[in-house]
């Protein structure tokens, strides 16, 4: 009994961390995974008078994975709220406006986290649905992974290419008639796909140091600068008047219903592919969701977006376990600290029963929580000075990146904010960036 | 110009110079028993193969050993190395699961600098630090001494040392006195109490040499 309760209170404080380090843009949870990882000596130390109860060593590091794992399933639904509320650029002069922006200018903000709410609880529970069938066909009779692998080369190429080919962008340099915008623009769509790759390629070969002892992903500001710093840029610079918000529900008639359920399945199918295959993020992973719609809009985009992200955050966990490959650092910390034990069997390894329960348990009170605080945000929404906010989301991921990275990572992220801009100001699809993993791995496989 | 074109511009020159910055942050080379102060660098390592093993998922586990250090190597591939290889490997280091390791995520990184085969060494140096190359290819040098149906012994030339080699001497058109290398495999027999060398396959042979 006191196994379980434990397991529900790191529950509880991994909610905590997850909620909070999702309101802060630019912290990636994969960081505060690896930050962890450092101090589990000192935790299992500050833990030890547990071992008097009958609590194991080994259980303390099982509880600091359903901490980190907790984290990273509540992060997955905080997220919603600062890339709604920030970083929204002028509509008018922004040519690729994000959908929760979209929502954020016509007043409906909470509208806009209720939904993702929605998607990523919505995954939380297809998941569970899916835990066993994708069991067995990932690992055994079907071992379909191992035949991924054997494919992973054209898999890749494929969705890079569905990725580039699908951009809808029109570009009018070359003339605003007929087909030649759309050409024009799948064209720069495959420009700035290979750009990102070069950029992808260059970074690899860079060794970074933290200054105060940090681990120093080089992805960090790399990710950071093509993702995070160019919309609140775009933001600071365009200024743009962000209406007093409505608390409003979405209405969702018979048709919006089903829309909805479609959008929780397809991403929640997409969420386990990013979960699989290398280099592939829950960006490229919405496209691939939505390329398998005959039609969509931006309320269903915000929930396949938010269920492919918690998807991920799930499988990554289960995908662990039957592969035995860490897919991202979350798992990567998970990995080091337990012996993770092969799922063959029918019956699930104990400790996957563990971070299941944690999954399930933050997932639920990260819904109601991440609700509620929407609901705060969205109300004092107006009171709050934007640009001073912007200015400070900025130099927050400043600091992030000098602490993990220094001197070297912060010319990283300003050249990827640069890349990032690109796809901003010419209108195409910002996932094209996705090229800083795809071209490298795809070159890997070759 | 407007900040649309200068974005593009930026780009390209920032890879450029992110280019040069990466040529000057080139690996560097280190020992083994360095290892763990290079956590997250890149890094070249040599060393010899004392055991390597594929995993399920197609990845290959090699550890390497070098001034009585060793090390694992995580290769995201196969690379073609036998026990006693002297290898080279350029990876990032990392910590896993308490214990060093170079991760490498291209075959290419992995190269044998020299093939078991051509590391050759005389009897006594293989009996100066017999646990150094035990579960090892090893080439070694020395003269044949009685023959059996399946075995014969191997001396030095004083007759000072002397190892069991079990093969098929038949195959070898050998005789005693005749100075031999023996590319076999070392292993102590904890039933006879003693070291001796293996032929068993086709990479593993018996040479003749000219005096």
């Amino acid at each position: 009994m006191l196994d379980l309760l434990l397991v529900l209170l790191f529950c509880v404080l991994g909610v905590i961390t997850g909620i909070s380090t999702g309101l802060l843009p630019g912290l990636h949870v994969n960081n505060i995974a690896l930050i962890l990882l450092s101090l589990s000596g000192a935790i299992v130390g500050t833990l030890s008078f547990l071992f008097q109860y009958g609590i194991s060593e080994q259980f303390i590091l099982i509880l600091i994975c359903v901490y980190i794992i907790s984290t990273s399933i509540s992060h997955s639904f905080s997220g919603i709220i600062p890339t709604t509320f920030l970083g929204a650029p002028e509509e008018n002069t922004a040519l690729s406006v994000l959908p929760a922006h979209s929502l954020l200018l016509e007043g409906k903000g909470y509208e806009a986290v209720t939904l993702a709410a929605l998607g990523s609880y919505g995954a939380i529970i297809f998941c569970f649905l899916l835990l066993y069938p994708i069991r067995f066909i990932l690992g055994g009779p079907v071992f379909f992974y191992s035949t991924l692998r054997e494919i992973m080369l054209w898999v890749l190429i494929a969705i890079s290419l569905l990725m580039i080919m699908t951009e809808k962008g029109r570009i009018e340099i070359f003339g605003k008639r007929g087909k030649i915008p759309s050409i024009v623009g799948i064209l720069f769509a495959a420009f700035l796909f290979f750009l990102s790759g070069l950029f992808g390629l260059t970074i690899s070969n860079i060794s970074l140091n933290s200054p105060v002892g940090l681990s120093s992903p080089v992805l960090f500001p790399a990710l950071a600068g093509l993702f995070g710093t160019p919309t609140l840029l775009t933001s600071l610079l365009t200024k743009p008047k962000i209406p007093k918000q409505r608390i409003e529900q979405p209405k969702f008639d018979r048709k919006a219903k089903k829309a909805s359920v479609l959008s929780i399945v397809t991403g929640s199918f997409a969420g386990i592919l990013v979960s699989i295959i290398s280099g592939i993020t829950s960006a490229t992973g919405t496209i691939i969701a939505m390329s398998t719609r005959a039609e969509s809009n931006k309320r269903q985009t915000i929930i396949t977006i938010a269920a492919v992200n918690t998807a991920c955050a799930f499988f990554v966990v289960a995908v662990l376990f039957v592969t035995l490959r860490a897919r991202s650092g979350v798992t990567l910390a998970v990995a080091d600290l337990i012996t993770v034990e092969e799922w063959t069997a029918f019956s699930m390894p104990t400790t996957l029963i563990y971070l299941l329960i944690a999954v399930l348990f933050s997932g639920t009170l990260s819904y109601f929580l991440v609700l509620k605080i929407g609901k705060i945000f969205a109300k004092h929404f107006a009171n709050v000075p934007y640009t001073l906010l912007i200015k400070f989301a900025i130099a927050m991921i400043v600091t992030l990146v000098l602490l993990f990275t220094s001197i070297i990572g912060l010319l990283i992220l300003i050249i990827a904010t640069f890349i990032g801009l690109i796809p901003i100001h010419w209108g195409v699809r910002r996932s094209h960036c996705m090229g800083v993993l795809l071209v490298p791995v795809i070159l890997y496989f070759l | 110009m407007k900040l649309k074109h200068f974005s593009i511009i930026f780009s390209i020159v920032g890879i450029a110079c992110l280019y040069f910055l990466s040529t000057l942050s080139q690996p560097i080379s280190i020992e083994l028993k360095n290892i763990s102060k290079y956590e997250d660098k890149n890094v070249i390592v040599e060393g010899i193969v004392t055991e390597y093993y594929l995993t399920s998922f197609g990845s290959q586990i090699i550890t390497i050993e070098s001034d009585n250090a060793s090390t694992i190597v995580f290769l995201e591939g196969k690379a073609d190395v036998e026990y006693g290889d002297k290898i080279q490997a350029t990876g990032k280091v990392q910590k896993y699961k308490g214990d060093w390791e170079i991760v490498v995520d291209n075959v290419d990184f992995v190269k044998v600098i020299q093939k078991w085969q051509n590391i050759s060494m005389p009897l006594w140096q293989l009996s100066m630090s017999p646990t150094k190359y035990e579960g090892l290819n090893v080439n070694v040098t020395g003269y044949v001494d009685t023959i059996y149906d399946t075995y014969f012994y191997l001396n030095d030339l004083k007759g000072n040392y002397s190892i069991i080699v079990f093969c098929d001497p038949s195959k070898y058109n050998i005789h005693p006195g005749q100075k031999i290398s023996v590319a076999a495999k070392f292993t102590f027999n904890p039933e006879e109490f003693r070291y001796r060398l293996d032929v068993l396959d086709e990479t593993q042979s018996i040479f003749l040499l000219g005096d």
